[in-house]
Order: C-alpha cells, then structure tokens, then sequence
C-alpha cells in the first residue's frame, strides 16, 4: 500500500520526496507508471479551479476537471475537442488539467493542442515561481500552478487511436506557428524535425510516421 | 484510518488505509453493489458512485479522500425494497442479464434523468461512455432510458420494448422481464463474491514466467515456515492425476494433459506453485520467497512454428489412450520424456504429439476435385483469426469451504456438474461429497465453461479444511484464462457464373495453445456450423490443431463458427467479386432450405461419427431478404466526405441448439403447500434468461401466474443433472426438460385431482389462474386446496414432476447479418454505420433478451473483427492485459444505426417452438464488416482484426 504524505502548502510539498497527488487518474490506475513503493503527496487541496479571462488568453488552475472546463464557457472549442478525447465522463470528473500535463504521456490528451496554443506554465520550483512554455515543461519538473492558453489561436487536432478509448496512436496539433506531436511509443515532440517513431503493439513505425505527416498535410504545414 | 462519510444519505464510518480504495471500503461496509471488474483501471464502471455531487469510480478514489464526502451508492435507488423506475425500466428493456454492473448502470442512468429529465440518445451515449457492457450491447440501454422518460410523462410506456409471438401463450414469446432481474438490478447479494465469510483463506498461484520450461527444483521450505501459510502446493506434491479443464460431457473429446501442477510449465503465467494463507499480504511474501529452478525450453507460438519440421514439442510424454489405442503406441511412446507428463485421449482425436498435433479430422462429401474442374473462377485464400478474450466482468472466482465433511464450492460456473466430477477427480474423492452451488454468474461467455480455478480452490481446500476464496485478477484472466482459438482458415471455393458454387475446401489450422481444452471441437465448429449452410454438392475440411506455447484457449461464444465464418463468407464474396456477379445473389443461390439432406454432418461429429439429418425449421433465406431491404442492397451510398467511402456487407449464419445425441438436461417441478411452484433445473443460467425460461414452461403448462413460480438452477444438491450452459444448449436442452418436468406434474396433478374430486382425468383440465377444473360437471379444484389435501396425514404424497431432455434432433438457427460501414481512405478507420442482425431463433421465448443478447453477441463479434487482440511479446507473456490496451469496444464503439430482428419461425422440436439465440449472433459480423470494407475501397483484409493500419497496407499507402 502507498504510503500518503499530507502537507500543509505547496511549499511543503516541494519539499518532501513522494509523486504529487491531484486528480489521481494516472497514478492511482492500474499499470500506473509509478512505483508501488513510492508515497504520494497530496497537493490537491492547494491547486486552483478557477479559469480566468485576461483578454485573448485564459489562466487555468492546474486543479481544474477535465469535466469542468468542459462546461466553461471560457474554453475554446480547440481546447475542449482535446478534453474529450478523454472518454470516460468519470475519469473526466477525478482528472487535472495540471495532472495531465505532468504525467507528459506519449499519448497526451492535451499537450499537443496547448503547445499549439502557445500555453506557458507557472511552476513551482524550489527557488519560487517560474513561467516557463509548455515545450520547456519536463516530468517531474516542480508544482504546475496553472497553464496560460491564447484563446484566439487557430488550432487543429488529430488524433487516431483503434477505439474511443484506446491510447491515441498519434496525437498532433497545428497553429500557425506552432507544431505538437504525441507519438505512442516515442514521446512528445514539439516540432516536427525532431520526430521519431518506434514499432510497437499499438502499430508499425511507418503507421505512426504516415499519420504525423498525413496530419502536418491536412494542417496545411506542408 | 477512520473516515466519516455520509452515503445514501446517513452517517457511516469507514475504514482502511488511507490509500487504500474507497471501493473497497464500501463494498465492506455492505455496498455490495459497488463491484470491481478492472482492478482499478478506471475502465469498466463496476465501480461507478455518486462523489460529492459527480459520478466517479470508487477505485481510483482513496479512502483519505471520501472523508467529509456525500456518496451515493446504488443502494440509494432502492425504497422500501422496490426498485426506481429506471431500474424497472432496465429489466423490461432485457439489459438485465449478467448485471455485474448492472447496479452501476442504474445509477449512472438515474443521475442523468435527475439533471436531464428530456435526455436524448446522444446524452445517453454520453452518460454510458465509462461503462463497458459485454453481454447485453448498449442498443436497448437507450429504450431503458426511453421507457423511464415514457412512464414518467405518460404513466405508461409508449414504445413497442420486443415484438410478442405465439399469441394463445400468456407468458412464452411475451417480453415479461427476468425472473431474478431485480435482485441483479438492485446489488443483491446474489455473486460468489457476496457468499464469502469472514475468517477465509486466501490462495494466490505463482504463475511461470517462461512460455516452455522445465520445473528442474521447487524450493518452498521458506515459505512453508512463513506464520500465516497453511500449504505450498507444487508440481512435486499435488495429486498425480491427469485431467483437463474444459467442461465438456464425459468422456470428453479432449485430451487429459495436464495435472494441477505439471513438471513442464507451457505458457507465461502458467501454474508454479499455489499458497493458501491467511492474508493476501502473508501469500504475496511467500509467493516471493519459494524459490524455483527453470530448464528454459525453444518455445513455438504459431501455427506455422508449431509444424515446422524439428518444432520444439509442447507435449512429447507418455500418450495413453482410455479407448482405441493404436497397435504401435508402445513404439510411439519409446522416447517419450516422463518430464512432459501424459496425454491421455478419452478416444482417438487423431493427435500426433511428437508433431505437437492436439487433434485432426477431415471429410467431406461428393468429389472435390470434379467441383472445382467445373467452376469458372475459383479463389484460394487464407484468413486468420487472433486470439480475443471473453472479459466477463466479474472474474473467474470461487470460495470452497468445507461443512458436514464435504466440499462445498461457490462457483461462477457454466457447468456446475462438470465442476463436480473434475474436482472429485482431482481430488480423489467421490461426487456425493462435493456440493456445487452456481451463483449468479457476472458474465461467461464460454470462459466459464472451463474449470480454470475451482480445481484447485477445491483441492486447497479440501487438503487444509480451510475456507478459500481465490479470484482471478485482471491480468490472470489474459495470462491464464481461456480465450479463441487463433485460427488459419484456408477456403479456396469454385462457383460458376449464374452464382452456382461448384466446390468448398476448408482447411483449418487452429492453435490451441499449451493444452488441449477443446481442440477437436471448436476448430471443428470452422467447418461444421459452415459448411452445412451451403447446398452445395462437392465440399470437404481437413483440421489439424496444433499445441503450442500461447496463453491458454477454449470456449468462447460462437466456438469455432465465428473464424469460421470469417473465412467461408469472405471466400465466397471474394468470389463473387471475381465473377462479377452479386455475393448476395450467389449466397441465395446456394443456401439450404427445409427439408434438404444434410449428407456433410456424417463427417462432422464431435469425435464421432455425426447423424445425417434433413435441415428443420429455416428462417434463412427471409432473413436474407428481409435484411436486403432494411440495408437497402445494391444501391451504391455516397459519402459527403470525400475522405470517406461507403460499403455493405453481409453473412448468412448458422448455429446448433445444444448437442444432440451428447447433451442431456433434467429437472423438476414441485406443487409446494400453498399451490404454487418450485422449478428444480440442472439447467445454469449465466445472465441470459434461462431461469426465466424454466418459469415460462412451468407457467404455460400449469396455467398459473409467472410470480407463482420460483426456480432454483444449476445447485448440484437440489437439482438433477444436467450437461451445462454451453454450444447453446439451455434453451433447447434445459428448456425443453422444465417443459418436459411441468407436463409430468401436469399429469401428476389430474391424477391426483381425479381421486379427490372423484372425476375421470379425461374429464380434467387445468385453467387460469391456478385449478383443475371438469368439463363434466363443472367441479373446480385449487392447486393450494389440493396438495394441502394431498400432503395431509391421510394424503398421497408431495407431487412432483420429472422431466428429462436428451434428443437426437437439430434445432438449428439461422439468420443474415448486413453491415454498412465507412472506411477512411486516409487514415484507415473504419466506423459501422449500420448493423442490421436477423435471426431465426424459432419462437423467442423472451424476446426482449434475446434481442439483447443478439445486441451483445454482435458488439463482442465487432470486437473482434475490428480492435480485439492479445499481443505477446517475444517472450509469449500477454503485454496488453487490460481492457484499455487490449481495445475492448465501447458505447462509442456500437453501430450507428443498430438493428435486432427476430424472424418468426416455429421450430418443430424446441420448447414451444424455441430455438437457440446468442451464440450465432457472433457468427455474423467479420464477414460481413469484412465484405463492407472490400466494397467501400476494393480490398479483402484477411486477417482479424481489421485494424486501420492493416487497412492502409492493403490499399497501397503503407
């Protein structure tokens, strides 16, 4: 059994050695990525919910649902395309925005169509607060606080996976100047020269290498 | 730690570790209706409950959490012991079947009418899309929700729930819901789960991580010596007795080839060791300390390595045979290695083991040769199948106790009376001192055919007197549970240009994995529910099933027939399309009607010389024709997206009704004191209706009200034998011996009733609601005035009806399944626009579950066709063993435009007409998607499943 690691603050919990606890649908499932042995901090409570308007952006609360943004009417329609790719309206109940993000999961939901819109994140580092783009963003890189996306950007998302809810084989998302990959089996890649592909059971190499540049071709990229 | 919640609405203490899940917590706290069938996967919604205002699962939440929380479990729907109108409305739409998570759909449902009373399909969708549904399809979860909304507006319902048959009957071909529906609906404790004690034991297997290896050493004294453990049992102290784990009738036509523990482990996961001890936490540690020494072995996966010249051998020990030993066994023996253990053959399958052959047959009829010399275009193609898996949700699970020095086994079984004889086997002690009671059963599929877990929870338990409760984990149900066969389906088929086939040629090439379970019958299921669909003159199969070294295989709904189809249906649209003629037009062409002789069964047996008999009852050719409409074939769709072409497709399908000749069903009927009924049913319903059934036979015959008649089924004690739930037997078979057992007390109860009232029996009959009555002189007798009478201190005796089914007649159901699809030319993907399944299932007894099971049936067969599949590695270990990796279909995932049809037909032997219902609607939808696919982009993919990357490969662009 885990073990749970309460704190008091964020602060606190920069400070003691566990996996930062939110939403818990990534690391609480089974084949969790994450050792069984290793404790579990609890941050939850200290994350914000809130979406706020700051003109042609939004400021979102790491804590926020996926479920929660969906219903606001704060959220471009790009954005909440990509929170449904989530299927299960209950794991959209239980899972962060800020989860999401820092599992940086080869077949991310999200991060492909926040890096096209240009989201940056406030982090928390042990040296305070930082605002760092989402593509300098690295696992287990602080406490994400919240993620700032342009409301205005033009985004376009693909995604292919064999059923609604299998892990996406590719995700990507275009804007006019920013390009996302998530590649199962690979990684996420933030532009389009660095890509990779590997063969794995959820398809050949050359399938994922198709679909990336089918989808960079739909976008209009090439 | 000890938290405070408040749940359906009072104050509860829960506790735990903090950590720990809080469905686990309530479910000990007496919410048993919050199951978990995904091991915390946040995947199937067993677990659903409102948190806090939201529908969550309770397995990802931690029990810290709920501390302060409002929750609402299933439970809540239930008020004064009646269930809500949803759930009302659940069991009338036949979504109620093995309702593991039944409760949980309730629930979700609930909440969704509460927030939006004028819920659409599309809200529906929504709501359901975190629930996975195996058995009953989601189709009528919609009329559910429909019906709810009706009764609510209009104070009845509006919508036709499933069309009525046979209108003299009050109860058989009328949708009257399940019998047991509410306590499945409302969480009852009625699954094996649910039966467990406090004070058990548990037993944990430690399962080989080598797919062939030799056990050189076991050392266990560490674990033995561990406080806690109870016993360690190994290859080197179980019982040395051979067996086999499918439930099959006696003697099987499966080898015995395998003991508890075997010397020779043959696949990842295979049985190492066992622990019985008090905790999971003290069996996980001395699981870990017993120390095993492997000889690694080359291993063989396919079919293909399996045959290779000089193939490593799977199985190369003694081979024995019970009868019909050939002359040279003793030379074929000679340089068996006693490590590999035996196979014993009830009677020769022609195996070869020294050539990892399981089983083989072949025959056919008329002169292949001459067929295919008249034919003017002949194709020759080979279709494989994948190994899917029948993910029940509830797991393969047991509790064994023993009381009054005998065993007593809590099963989720198929087969209760086959788990009595292969646990008396195995551990060596006679029938009469096992008790099988058949619990509910969360969904089986034909996994739960096989004895996978109650051999040795039985024995473990019968060797330490402990309590034992051993379920399987998600995992072990991809490592070590049954599953499909893979199958090599070569076809190659002539035909002529006006449509008529000349020649079919199966040959059939199954992989049945480390063990024979089945390996004669299902990959002969490829060729005999195919073949004899087709009028055709010259046909003949050769099958051959190999060993090797894959996770075990065995039943699965539909058998062999859905590869089978696969290939025969695929080779004749291919043929149709290089003659340019219409596969439907060919398919009418060739088909057998009422009355023709179908000479191909001589060849096609189970071991056995099989019975050549005319075709029966056959709605076959109006469910061609019906279906043609309804999908409008022929008429070319155009897609307003130019990326997405448009195609049909169609199979016709067959089944059997049983075993005819090998199966065997018994029961009773009992007037109790106050007039009304007690069915005694060998007969084991596994969700699908089949206690129902039983209720309806005694119903109609003793013209009494449904609610008069309770039915106990599949209890090794109280009721008599029968051969079990499988090659869809219960409505036919146990069907027919409730029917059979009601007539007899019928005729009981005249007797008895002429004595008392001093009639002729000639003068009696039975009328509605409940008494004998004469057409002489009008004198009425009640069922409750005459067994007081009859049980009194000067009466006769109880009164008892017996009935016994056993037949040498078919019973066999057909049907036309018509898929319209959408492929992408981009990327591949596929979406089923419609789905219109038309079945024979001669007089549907209760039609809105089979309507339902067809549902479920042709959302698993989507399954297959398009996204199911166990992946190994190069090791043999199954790396997607969860719902998730493996593609398990959801909501999402069901046809657009879904349609259930049942053609009315009586058949001349069934229980009121009745024929078989779900296992040939799994037959349909491969071919048919398959054919769709070749009409929508101009390419056969010939291999399961369909994926889109398979897809862009045979179009050219990979």
């Amino acid at each position: 059994m885990r073990e749970l690691i309460r704190v008091n603050s964020l602060e606190e919990a920069l400070g003691k050695k566990g996996a930062y606890l939110a939403g818990g649908t990534e690391i609480l499932r089974l084949d969790s990525p994450l050792d069984k042995a290793i404790s579990v901090i609890d941050i939850l409570p200290f994350l914000s919910k809130e979406v706020e308007d700051e003109g042609d952006w939004i400021r979102i609360g790491a804590g926020c649902t996926f479920s929660s943004l969906l219903s606001s009417a704060l959220i471009p329609s790009f954005l909440k395309e990509a929170l449904s790719y989530m299927s299960s309206p209950e794991l959209r109940e239980m899972a962060t925005i800020g989860g999401n993000i820092a599992s940086f999961r080869d077949d991310s939901f999200l991060i492909p169509t926040l890096a096209s819109a240009y989201a940056r994140l406030e982090v928390l580092l042990p040296g305070g607060k930082e605002c760092i783009p989402l593509s300098s963003f690295k696992r287990d890189g602080g406490i994400i606080l919240s993620i700032t996306v342009s409301k205005t950007a033009d985004v376009k998302n693909f995604r292919e996976s064999l059923t609604s809810h299998s892990h996406a084989v590719v995700t990507a998302a275009f804007s006019s100047e920013c390009e996302c990959y998530a590649v199962k089996g690979s990684g996420i890649f933030f532009d389009h020269d660095s890509l990779s592909f590997a063969s794995d059971m959820y398809g050949s190499a050359e399938y994922k290498r198709y679909l990336s540049e089918l989808y960079r071709s739909e976008s209009g990229r090439s | 730690m000890e938290i405070r919640a408040r749940i359906n609405g009072k104050n509860v203490l829960l506790h735990g570790d903090a950590m720990s899940s809080l469905r686990r917590a309530l479910y000990d706290a007496g919410y048993n209706s919050v199951r978990d069938s995904d091991d915390g996967e946040g995947f199937t919604g067993s677990d659903t409950i409102v948190f806090n205002s939201r529908l969550m699962y309770s397995n990802l939440i931690p029990l810290f959490r709920a501390d302060g929380a409002e929750i609402y479990t299933p439970e809540c729907l239930i008020k004064d012991r009646k269930i809500n109108d949803v759930q009302q409305a659940m069991i009338d739409a036949g979504i109620v079947q093995s309702a593991y998570n039944a409760p949980s759909a309730a629930l979700i449902l609930t909440s969704l009418l509460d927030r939006k009373p004028d819920a659409t399909r599309e809200d529906v969708k929504e709501a359901l899309s975190g629930l996975f549904v195996r058995d009953a399809g989601y189709e009528h979860y919609y009329l559910a929700v429909r019906l709810a909304q009706e009764k609510r507006k209009h104070g009845k319902y509006i919508s036709l729930i499933a069309p009525s048959f046979r209108e003299g009957l009050e109860y058989v071909g009328k949708p009257t819901g399940k019998i047991d529906g509410e306590a499945l609906v409302s969480g009852e404790k009625v699954f094996v789960e649910d039966k467990v004690l406090s004070g058990y034991s548990v037993l944990r297997v430690l399962r080989s991580p080598y797919a062939h290896a030799y056990i050189k050493s076991i050392d266990s004294s560490a674990a033995e010596k561990l406080e806690g453990v109870d016993a360690v049992i190994t290859c080197f102290n179980c019982p040395d007795v051979y067996y086999m784990q499918a439930g099959q009738g006696n003697p099987e036509p499966s080898p015995h080839d395998r003991r508890l523990f075997n010397r020779k482990v043959r696949h990842v996961g295979d049985r190492v060791a066992a622990v019985v001890a008090d905790s999971d936490e003290i069996a996980e540690k001395a699981l870990s300390l017993i120390k095993v020494e492997y000889e690694a072995l080359e291993p063989v996966f396919t079919v293909e390595e399996a045959m290779a010249d000089g193939a490593p051998l799977v199985h190369n020990g003694i081979v024995e045979y019970r009868s019909g030993a050939p002359a040279d066994l003793d030379e074929y023996n000679r340089n068996a290695n006693p490590l590999d253990g035996k196979v014993i053959y009830q009677f020769p399958l022609h195996g070869d083991i020294r050539h990892n052959i399981a089983a083989g047959a072949h025959g056919g009829i008329g002169d292949i040769e001459k067929g295919f010399s008249e034919a003017d275009a002949i194709v020759d193609s080979t279709y494989q199948t994948s190994q899917v898996q029948c993910t029940p949700l509830e797991p393969h699970v047991c509790y064994c106790r023993l009381e009054n020095g005998r065993l007593v086994i809590h099963a989720s079984t198929q087969v209760p009376y086959h788990v009595r004889r292969i646990v008396s086997w195995v551990c060596q002690i006679p029938e009469h001192k096992i008790h099988v009671i058949k619990e509910r059963v969360g969904g089986g599929y034909g996994s739960k055919q096989d004895i996978l877990v109650e051999d040795l929870a039985g024995y473990a338990t019968w060797i330490t007197g402990k309590s034992i409760y051993y379920r399987n984990s998600r995992e072990e149900e991809f490592w070590a549970n049954s599953t499909r066969h893979p199958m090599r389906v070569r076809v190659k088929m002539g035909g002529k240009k006006d449509g008529t086939i000349t020649a079919i040629y199966m040959d059939v090439r199954a992989n049945t994995g480390p063990y024979g379970n089945h390996c004669l019958t299902v990959p002969m299921n490829a060729s005999s529910k195919t073949l004899p669909i087709f009028a055709v003159e010259n046909m003949y199969y050769d099958l051959l099933t190999y060993y090797t070294n894959i996770p075990p295989t065995g039943a699965y709904q539909g058998y062999g027939a859905p590869k089978g189809y696969f290939g025969i249906i695929s080779a004749m649209g291919e043929l149709a399309m290089k003659l340019g003629i219409d596969p439907l037009m060919m398919a009418k062409k060739n088909i057998v009607h009422s009355g023709y002789m179908l000479e191909i069964l001589k060849g096609l047996g189970e071991g056995r010389e099989g019975t050549v008999v005319p075709v029966g009852s056959c709605g076959l050719e109006e469910a061609l024709d019906k279906g043609a409409r309804m999908i409008d074939w022929g008429k070319r769709e155009i897609s307003e997206d130019p990326d997405w072409a448009i195609g049909k497709g169609f199979a016709m399908i067959q089944q059997g009704s049983g075993l005819p000749g090998l199966d065997h069903s018994n029961a009773q009927v009992k007037l109790v004191a106050d007039g009304t009924f007690l069915v005694l049913s060998g007969g084991a319903d596994i969700g699908t209706g089949l206690d129902t059934i039983s209720a309806k036979c005694c119903a109609e015959i003793m013209k009494c009200p449904l609610e008069d008649v309770s039915v106990v089924s599949g209890d090794t004690d109280s009721c008599l034998f029968d051969t079990g739930a499988y090659a869809s037997s219960g409505t036919y078979f146990s069907g027919n011996a409730s029917l059979n057992a009601a007539k007899d007390l019928r005729r009981k109860v005249i007797a008895e009733a002429a004595l008392q009232m001093g009639e002729r029996e000639e003068d009696l009959e039975l009328v509605y609601p409940g008494k004998v009555v004469s057409k002489k002189s009008g004198l009425e007798l009640s069922y409750k005035d005459l067994i007081h009478t009859a049980l009194a201190g000067d009466g006769r005796g109880a009164i008892v009806g017996t009935g016994c089914f056993v037949t040498p007649n078919f019973a066999v159901p057909y049907g036309a399944h018509f898929a319209q699809v959408a492929v992408n030319r981009k990327t591949g993907k596929v979406k089923v626009m419609k789905f219109y399944a038309l079945q024979d299932a001669g007089t549907p007894i209760n039609p809105e579950l089979a309507l339902c099971q067809m549902y479920g049936a042709v959302q698993k067969s989507i399954g297959h066709t398009l996204y199911e599949n166990m992946v190994l590695d190069k090791s043999g270990k199954c790396i997607n063993g969860n719902f998730t990796d493996y593609g398990a279909p959801m909501i999402e995932e069901a046809p657009e435009d879904f349609k259930a049809v049942l053609i009315d037909i009586n058949d001349q032997y069934g229980p009121f007409g009745a024929k078989s219902i779900s296992e040939i609607a799994t037959n349909g939808a491969a071919p048919a998607i398959a054919m769709a696919i070749a009409d929508a982009v101009g390419v056969w993919v010939r291999s399961w499943p369909i994926t889109p990357e398979k897809i862009l490969r045979e179009m050219g662009k990979l």
